[in-house]
């Protein structure tokens, strides 16, 4: 094949495929030339056998249902371990603050707020658990 | 699809509807058989660019059209999966369609010829695979191409060239 026809060649694959469009010179040569009159049917005829591996396509509602649970799975997943990530900084926070108040000389006054708020706060329970029971009704 | 997914907004929801509407799962799923010429790693593939769509939902911005993100999404697991040795080839012949053909006689020969493509198109890298298929099944132009594949256009028309050739070869 000459270096003509090979270019040619090229150019034909560009405008099969609609890259470029067919210029009056290559319309010309097509004519003339059988070489790339055969090559520009060759592409149709190409086409058409490669058309075998085009199938119609059905939806499979399995497919679409699994990637949302695992979609959901995967957002959970992330959403427990921010909240690990928030609850492991704020602990820390507040380990780092009551040691600081204890080494400051606070120590016996952390001891009383610490028994106060483990009085307390079993105390708020009945009224959390009717708080929240009445949310739950409206 | 608010129940199906928690924590999206109106406009993502539309999208994610979008990815089972409009052809859109069709899209994926025919690209990737033709690709993979497997059925069920196509299955696990398609299962996967969904998962990998609903959760990024939030960073397609509609710039390109949402089947083109879709196949971007597609052809970059299906390169994860090659890495992972996870390819083979299966499709059968006779699962394909064979619809132009009037005899008996013109579809074994076909489906002959049809068979030893498939057995040279399996050897032939995947990449070159990946840009005829977008070019001759779904008529992205080389711009689209070069987006999806993240390749320069110059070495998307060289791999259809070379694809092309080789296809050439078995007619």
């Amino acid at each position: 094949m000459s270096l003509n026809h090979q270019k040619i060649q090229e150019e034909l694959l560009d405008i099969y495929y609609g890259e470029k469009h067919m210029t009056e010179e290559i319309r010309i040569h097509l004519d003339t030339c059988s070489e790339c009159a055969t090559y520009w049917k060759e592409l149709d005829v190409l086409k058409n056998r490669m058309s075998a591996y085009d199938r119609e396509v059905e939806i499979d509602e399995r497919i679409i249902g699994r990637a949302f649970s695992k979609s959901n799975i995967i957002v959970e997943r992330k959403k427990n371990l921010k909240d690990l990530l928030v609850f492991a900084i704020i602990s820390s926070l507040l380990l780092a603050l009551l040691g600081l108040l204890i080494y400051m000389g606070y120590g016996k006054s952390v001891i009383i707020v610490q028994i106060i708020l483990m009085v307390c706060v079993p105390l708020l329970i009945p009224f959390m658990i009717r708080q929240r029971l009445m949310e739950e009704e409206y | 699809m608010k129940d199906r997914i928690p924590q999206v907004k109106p406009v993502e929801i539309i999208y994610l509807d979008d990815i089972i509407k409009n052809d859109n799962y069709k899209i994926i799923y025919g690209y990737l058989l033709k690709l993979t010429m497997n059925e069920e790693l196509t299955k696990d593939i398609t299962q996967e660019v969904m998962v990998k769509a609903i959760l990024n939902i939030k960073k397609f911005k509609g710039q390109s059209k949402l089947s083109t993100w879709l196949i971007s999404i597609a052809s970059n697991l299906y390169k994860d999966s090659i890495r992972k040795n996870k390819y083979t080839s299966s499709l059968s012949v006779e699962e394909l369609s064979i619809k132009d053909y009037q005899n008996i006689e013109e579809s074994v020969i076909n489906k002959d010829t049809i068979r030893r493509m498939e057995s040279i198109l399996k050897d032939l890298p995947y990449e070159k695979r990946m840009v005829f298929i977008l070019k001759n099944y779904y008529d992205y132009s080389y711009e689209e191409i070069s987006t999806i594949l993240k390749s320069p256009i110059g070495t998307v028309r060289s791999r259809l060239h070379y694809y092309i050739k080789k296809l050439r070869s078995l007619i």
